[in-house]
């Protein structure tokens, strides 16, 4: 895969990382929050219930004020007197009673009236109306008292009984001292209420009757209207049930007491626990709705009616934080993503440019060099397919090796100690290096060694770029070989010169010897004029033989580079004298004439004895060819710039143009038919031309048919 | 005045012994290099002709034999060799102690040239 396409991808899960994160967190915050809104809600209900609670508690307080009310307890001990008195009480008080209930309200009235009347009912009265004037509201509805018959001595307002000794709160208050009754609709005020009834005792302890007060509902329950006109959610829903799981209160507009909740979708959830927290969604509006239940403990020693409140919200209005938050964060997160993936984008582009560039070049690289990198022992921890190629070894064969196993034995130590002095000193080694492969073949290698620093500036590992030159080094060794054999034959030649040299001049010395011996009169007599012309004959063609040698042998030495120039100053007049002089013998008998036509007085730095040798070579060149009796030869030496220029002139008959070229050539004869005894190997031209070129000048011949010929060469001065 | 002649080749020092002696000079020659050393070391001559090449043991063992006792100086020794030698290698001679160097072939006049200015040298 591409880099660029890996590194987006990269970002694309960095992205999608952030996301899961900012999800996630975001799932705890929206949770926190929810958690939040619960304990507040629970909080909320709990205090709501608690105030309820605590009124209810201040009601039984007061109600238990009343019942000790000395004034109230002598109008019931009046009244109990007055029953004791009553021969068959129970008769009486059932036969009243009777006449209470059966008759019509209007009817009852003069009964009524009496007991309303009583002063005792004024004063209950006067109670209710000051509670109401200090609350602003109805608190008690009612208030009655019975004497210990259970029958109504006081009251506030007309009862719809008039005994009560009946009543199970009347039996439990005479018994147990207090009696709470759960809301109920109260016949007698025309209120949903809740009663308390309580026992009234004389000084010493003894029964007297029952007090029983009404509670208005309506005052407790203004409690929830207003803290549902304070709530900060307008859907909230408050909702009072009694133990019974019937509602009692509610702020709905359409609610029924006593109502069953439990066909209500949140029953279940009431059952499961005092107090908690719910999310339900609405079957019929599909909106989601948000219960908190509370249940009350009572207040002090009272202990409540085990009420229940359930706030009931709307989601989407409690819960708006959160989706405002919820709608925040995705946005950031959609943001972040954006960001990264753009930034990625660009960053991917950025790097992977350059990048893909290099790794152009290292494609190129690895396609034509071995590219091997070792740690700083030379083991091996990478090698590209080139390398595997040729040293044969597979990749896995490599890895981990020492770069020695490619060793061959050409190399000396010192090779490879100068190779690692060289690296490990932190230089680039390069050289030419013949290793081994994995099948003993050898190869060769233009090797670069570089060492690659770490983060500290030392040397971690080395990078060695190979090229396979076994291909040029197989050439270079043919030709090398060739060059030896060449040498060898040019060596064997030479030896064998010199071995044919001194065999041809050994026997030569007897013969040359000898002549000499027979041509002095003093050593083996006087010889007759054809013995004469015979030894000269002998004498002429062996030292013939022995110019031949000696010219081969310079020829040789010239060949090979080896004949050695000795250079010294010199005056060369004196020289050219010498040699007119050395030729003085040989002239004589042909009448040949050299003159020595020198006139600058020059001293040269050069090698005397071999300018005298060319010198001479021409002289008897031109001998060979000049007339005998006309013939003249000049030499002539002349100072000029640099070089000394010497020239030898003959009055022969003149070279043609096309051949004088081909003088100085090796064994080239111009004309055989015309040598005479002087002979010639063919060598003379070419031994000079090279003597002249070795000291640095040059050589070469003017001729005209039938004008003569003139050699001339320069020798520099320096 | 005394000429050793020390040359493997009979006919060489047949031929010097001749013509040496018809000269004038009292010659003394041997075809052995043993013998030939021992001749040199007795200094009875004026002048030595050495040859270099010859079997056994040669003119150069010869040289190497005598420089043991340090330079030759003494021994008036002329090389006379048919063997390539350069300028250079007669230089080293001379160096050595040798006199000088001939040849082979040698022209009859250029080796009664040298006797005769070795004579008048001493």
């Amino acid at each position: 895969m591409q880099l660029a396409k890996k590194l987006i991808i990269s970002f694309i899960c960095m992205g999608v990382l952030v996301a899961v994160f900012g999800y996630v967190s975001f799932y705890f915050s929206e949770r926190s929050l929810e958690e939040n809104i619960k304990e507040n809600s629970n909080l909320r209900s709990q205090g709501i219930l608690n105030e309820i609670d605590k009124n209810i508690f201040l009601r039984i307080i007061e109600s238990e004020e009343f019942s000790k009310d000395p004034r109230l307890k002598t109008s019931i001990q009046i009244s109990n007197e007055k029953y004791d008195k009553i021969k068959d009480v129970e008769k009486y008080i059932d036969e009243q009673d009777s006449k209470w209930t059966s008759v019509s309200f209007e009817e009852k009235n003069s009964l009524v009236e009496n007991l309303i009347d009583h002063e005792n009912s004024k004063i209950l009265k006067s109670k209710i109306n000051f509670y109401e004037q200090k609350f602003g509201d109805l608190v008690f509805a009612e208030i009655f008292t019975t004497n210990k018959y259970g029958v109504n001595v006081a009251q506030s307002d007309v009862t719809s009984d008039f005994k009560q000794s009946d009543e199970e709160w009347w039996q439990v208050a005479k018994n147990e001292g207090i009696h709470l009754n759960d809301v109920n609709f109260d016949e007698s005020a025309g209120v949903y209420s809740i009663d308390i009834s309580v026992r009234i005792d004389d000084d010493d302890g003894n029964f007297l009757g029952v007090i029983k007060s009404v509670i208005n509902l309506n005052d407790i329950l203004d409690t929830i209207q207003e803290a549902k006109s304070n709530s900060e959610h307008p859907s909230i829903l408050f909702e009072l049930i009694n133990n019974n799981y019937e509602v009692i209160y509610s702020t709905d507009t359409d609610w029924k007491l006593f109502e069953d909740v439990t066909s209500k979708i949140y029953f279940e959830s009431l059952m499961e626990g005092e107090s908690h927290f719910v999310i339900k969604e609405n079957e019929f509006t599909k909106i989601g709705e948000l219960y908190s239940f509370s249940r009350s403990n009572g207040y002090k020693d009272y202990d409540g009616f085990g009420w229940i409140l359930i706030l009931k919200y709307d989601t989407q209005d409690v819960l708006s934080s959160i989706v405002t938050l919820n709608f925040i964060l995705s946005a950031i997160a959609a943001l972040f993503i954006g960001i990264v993936v753009i930034f990625g984008l660009v960053f991917s582009r950025s790097i992977a440019i350059p990048i893909r560039e290099k790794n152009d070049l290292l494609k190129v690289l690895d396609e034509f060099a071995l590219v091997s990198i070792t740690d700083k022992h030379g083991n091996i921890i990478h090698a590209n397919e080139k390398f595997c190629k040729v040293s044969k070894y597979s990749k896995n064969e490599l890895i981990g090796q020492n770069h020695k196993i490619l060793k061959s034995d050409y190399h000396p130590p010192s090779f490879f100690k100068n190779l690692w002095g060289t690296i490990s000193s932190g230089k680039i080694w390069s050289n030419e290096v013949k290793n081994k492969a994995k099948d003993g073949s050898p190869y060769w290698v233009h090797t670069i060694i570089s060492p690659i620093f770490g983060a500290k500036g030392k040397i971690e590992r080395y990078i060695s770029i190979r090229t396979d030159i076994t291909k040029n080094k197989q050439n270079e060794e043919t030709i090398k070989s060739q060059y030896k054999r060449l040498k060898d034959t040019e060596q064997q030649k030479g030896e064998f010169l010199s071995m044919i040299t001194h065999e041809l001049r050994s026997p030569l010395t007897p013969i040359v010897g000898w002549c000499d011996a027979l041509k002095n009169p003093a050593i083996l007599g006087n010889l007759n004029e054809k013995q004469n012309k015979a030894v000269d004959t002998i004498l002429n063609n062996s030292l013939r033989l022995q110019r031949l040698i000696s010219d081969l042998l310079d020829a040789q030495k010239l060949e090979m580079g080896k004949m050695n120039f000795d250079k010294s100053e010199f005056s060369v007049s004196n020289l050219m004298n010498k040699i007119v002089n050395n030729f003085e013998y040989a002239l004589k008998p042909k009448n040949i004439v050299l003159d020595n036509l020198t006139k600058d007085k020059i001293n040269l730095k050069s090698d005397e004895k071999r300018i005298e040798q060319v010198l001479t070579n021409l002289i008897n060149n031109a001998l060979d060819f000049v007339p005998n009796e006309t013939g003249k030869i000049e030499i002539n030496c002349k100072n000029e710039a640099s070089d000394v220029v010497f020239e030898v002139i003959d009055n022969g008959p003149g070279i043609e143009k096309e051949k004088q070229k081909l003088l100085f050539k090796k064994f080239y004869q111009a004309d055989t038919s015309l040598r005479r005894e002087h002979g010639g190997t063919g060598l003379g031209l070419n031994i000079c031309k090279g003597i002249v070129e070795g000291l640095g000048g040059q050589i070469d011949v003017k001729s005209e048919i039938g004008k003569g010929t003139s050699f001339y060469f320069r020798i520099p001065k320096k | 005045m005394k000429v050793l002649l020390i040359d493997d080749n009979s006919e060489i020092t047949e031929l010097f012994d001749t013509t040496l002696t018809a000269k004038g000079y009292s010659v003394q020659v041997t075809n052995n290099g043993k013998e030939g050393l021992d001749l040199i070391k007795k200094k009875e001559s004026d002048l030595v002709l050495l040859d270099l090449a010859m079997p056994g043991f040669s003119g150069e063992d010869i040289l190497k034999e005598l420089l043991k006792d340090g330079p030759i100086n003494d021994y008036n020794i002329y090389i006379f060799t048919a063997s390539v030698i350069s300028d250079q290698d007669i230089d080293n001679f001379i160096k050595l102690g040798a006199v000088g160097c001939l040849r082979k072939p040698v022209r009859l006049e250029d080796i009664l040239n040298v006797l005769e200015k070795h004579q008048a040298r001493n």
